[in-house]
């Protein structure tokens, strides 16, 4: 029964994130990056008729974007979630896969906060912005400390990684994680830091070689 | 042994980052190389392992591939507007085999346009996406589009 109870308040938070991703996902293609944005960003190389026939595209791919998220949030907790259970091995500590699962739901509501930040910088601080200042903006990173564009491609990910959203996060997941662990708080935060830290580092580079070798 | 098998793995997976590292640094060095080769045409041309052109008028230098609809647009529009290019060299190059590129642009009557080169020069001296287009101006390169491009984008960049 209580386990019955559990897996259902995991779908409802679960199914809570999605709608919310959702619906600022929804606001900021229709406010933010309107097609007069990307009319005006692909204006000086490309033809009205292709960027016409490039919207066209995006607008009915979207679709899919839209039934991909939930997807990829999926898999994202699972090998979270995994990587996690490997160093609760190397610890010594006892949890279960479904307990880390449920508290990285939950502490995926962090990245909610730079999409809101994005529609209310750009909705009503800066409203003269371009296509470029959306692609880099990435508050509280790394990236803020450089003139976006004139970084080269491949930096643009770490830059954008390293930012302080994710020690907010690995704050959040630390607080769960020491529920779960039965442990207090340094001791769950002295686990979280080298685990999600190491895994963060990994998926930084994984990502960086690939953006190396896939950009012109 | 569950910890064994997690130190095992964490081992294998940081030897294996660690090379992913190193060669994505290598790349990042080589493509460093190429944009300085890829700055001169004179460069470019002895890359390609041909004589550069006594030619004085504007190179525009289109790197495309047959099967990519972004290219066929772009050739497309180039053959149309020829007309706007007689005062530029234009020449196309491609990582495909050199039959299938020179039938492709043969139906456009640009097969004399085509840089009849080895596919692994081309390979080496360009990298990323097609089409990419290079316009030369007294050897220096003055623009480097990458992606399809708009025939009036050229002619600014050609008549500025």
């Amino acid at each position: 029964m209580i386990h019955w109870k559990s897996s259902f308040n995991t779908l409802y938070i679960f199914s809570i994130l999605v709608l919310v991703s959702w619906v600022l996902i929804f606001l900021i293609e229709k406010t933010i990056v309107s097609e007069q944005l990307i009319i005006e960003y692909f204006d000086s190389q490309l033809s009205l008729k292709r960027i016409e026939q490039l919207i066209q595209s995006r607008n009915s791919g979207n679709w899919i974007r839209y039934a991909l998220l939930p997807i990829i949030y999926l898999i994202k907790f699972f090998f979270v979630s995994l990587w996690f259970l490997c160093g609760t091995i190397l610890y010594g500590y006892r949890t279960s896969l479904s307990q880390i699962f449920q508290i990285l739901i939950i502490s995926e509501f962090i990245w909610i906060v730079p999409l809101v930040l994005l529609l209310v910088w750009f909705g009503f601080i800066d409203t003269n912005y371009s296509l470029n200042d959306v692609q880099y903006f990435q508050p509280l990173s790394l990236l803020n400390l450089f003139d976006g564009p004139s970084v080269e491609t491949w930096l643009i990910f770490p830059l954008k990684a390293l930012n302080l959203f994710e020690i907010a996060y690995m704050i959040v997941l630390a607080l769960g994680l020491r529920k779960v662990l039965k442990r207090d708080f340094n001791s769950s935060l002295s686990f979280t830091v080298p685990v999600y830290g190491s895994g963060l580092i990994i998926w930084i580079i994984l990502i960086t070689f690939l953006s190396i070798n896939l950009s012109t | 042994m569950k910890r064994k098998l997690v130190l095992i793995f964490s081992v294998i997976n940081f030897c294996v980052l660690g090379l992913l590292a190193f060669r994505g640094m290598h790349k990042v060095l080589k493509n460093q190389e190429r944009e300085k080769v890829l700055s001169s045409s004179d460069a470019i041309f002895k890359n390609l392992g041909i004589s550069s052109s006594k030619d004085s008028r504007s190179t525009l230098l289109i790197y495309f591939n047959s099967k990519c609809e972004h290219c066929q647009w772009e050739v497309y529009e180039i053959a149309n507007n020829r007309h706007l290019f007689e005062n530029t060299q234009l020449a196309f190059v491609s990582h495909e085999p050199k039959e299938q590129a020179k039938a492709y642009l043969s139906q456009y009557g640009l097969t004399t346009n085509y840089l009849d080169v080895d596919v692994d020069k081309v390979m080496n001296t360009f990298s990323g996406s097609v089409p990419q287009l290079f316009i030369y101006e007294d050897g220096q390169l003055k623009k480097h589009f990458k992606g399809e491009v708009k025939i009036e984008a050229i002619l600014k960049v050609l008549n500025n």
